[in-house]
């Protein structure tokens, strides 16, 4: 599933810089026939999160976004939410919870038909989330097996931390209803800092998804639905 | 060019990143064994091997940590629970007798972060050795090297027999 996703994400990130490239080339300036294209504010919701929230075990979040256009290809955006993640192993017991917003913009490569506002576009994003760490039980590794080994289950809660990443994202976005679009995208992260928890650290953060403990590299992706309020046509 | 290179690298990195995470690599330092080196007490920069050298813990259900073998040096894991580890530390006098001496190790433990999948390892501070007497000890002295057990790098404790 994992391995699906990452593949997606290349594909798109092949496709986007090549379909920006070809549009462009083939827009005309000459055409008679021009519709005014409806300039607004968008708002949605991530669909994923709530899903994974009923189907996920130790797993609660939801991600409002909005999104304003403020030329013909770019669109001002924004995505705020709240995560929370357990992480359970045998030897490691904890959960990570927290709020984050993400703000940046998207640029629009598709070129449309006349009267559709669809979109295929990538965007960057600066993201920052407040969050704290629960570590709940460990159990201390060793490869011998002569002593048996105890869990140490006296919690510690690490508050008040912080991160901040980087983010591109690559996504599609088709009106499938008047003024109602539905989008898919998918997300590369990357770690700028975060606060490590005292002899700990951030396993997931929230906004950010997961950690690699050997790389500053994240991913994640999102679906969703949203509505735009057209202000005024241009 | 420039676009491909960039994406490979991400590749590279991004890939990479995944498998390593979820298993504790054995070549991850964990909690770290207590080294001993068995020198000559006659000339204590000799090494010297016991013959015949047995080590198991010094609890009821005792475990044999070491089985029979002969050797100059060895590791052997203390508590990660408690403070203290007993081992009777056994040298074979002939086919059916063991000189048995008893070696009570003390030391201040703390917790130390490693990663996700490997969790926490111990390592061990100040740490003590006492040799119980017996009046017919084999080993004949004891000598902490290295106080602190973080690595199994060196030895941490020198006997002389």
């Amino acid at each position: 599933m994992k391995m699906k996703h990452i593949l997606l994400f290349y594909i798109s990130m092949f496709i986007v810089p090549f379909s920006a490239m070809a549009q462009e080339e083939t827009s005309s300036t000459n055409d008679t026939l021009t519709q005014p294209e409806r300039y607004g504010i968008r708002v949605g919701a991530d669909l994923s999160k709530p899903l994974r929230t009923l189907l996920e075990e130790g797993y609660s979040g939801f991600e409002v976004m909005g999104d304003f256009r403020f030329n013909k290809k770019f669109y001002f955006a924004a995505e705020i939410g709240n995560e929370k993640r357990d992480f359970n192993e045998p030897n490691l017991n904890s959960t990570t919870s927290g709020s984050y917003a993400k703000i940046g913009f998207d640029y629009n490569a598709y070129e449309n038909w006349l009267g559709m506002e669809n979109m295929i576009y990538g965007g960057l994003r600066y993201g920052f989330s407040t969050f704290k760490q629960e570590l709940i039980s460990y159990s201390v590794y060793t490869d011998d097996q002569t002593f048996p080994t105890v869990i140490n289950s006296q919690a510690q809660e690490f508050e008040g931390l912080t991160a901040h990443w980087a983010e591109l994202i690559v996504g599609v976005k088709a009106e499938i209803f008047n003024n109602l679009y539905f989008s898919i995208n998918l997300q590369l992260k990357r770690k700028i800092s975060d606060d490590k928890p005292e002899n700990f650290d951030n396993l997931f953060i929230p906004g950010y998804n997961r950690t690699y403990d050997f790389s500053k590299f994240g991913a994640g992706y999102g679906y969703s639905i949203s509505y735009l309020i057209p202000i005024y046509k241009k | 060019m420039f676009k491909k290179v960039i994406l490979i690298s991400i590749l590279i990195v991004f890939t990479n990143s995944c498998t390593r995470d979820d298993i504790c690599s054995q070549n991850t330092p964990n909690t770290p064994k207590l080294v001993i080196s068995f020198r000559d007490i006659i000339n204590p920069l000799q090494t010297k091997e016991v013959v015949g050298l047995e080590i198991e813990t010094d609890y009821e259900n005792s475990i044999i940590v070491i089985p029979e073998t002969s050797s100059d040096s060895i590791a052997i894991p203390l508590q990660t629970s408690t403070d203290t580890t007993k081992f009777r530390f056994k040298r074979r006098v002939n086919d059916s007798i063991f000189n048995i001496d008893k070696i009570m190790f003390v030391a201040q433990r703390s917790e130390v972060y490693v990663n996700r999948a490997c969790s926490y390892k111990t390592i061990y501070e100040n740490l003590n050795a006492t040799l119980e007497s017996d009046g017919d000890n084999w080993i004949l002295s004891l000598d902490i090297l290295n106080n602190t057990v973080e690595n199994e790098n060196e030895a941490h404790i020198t006997i002389l027999h």
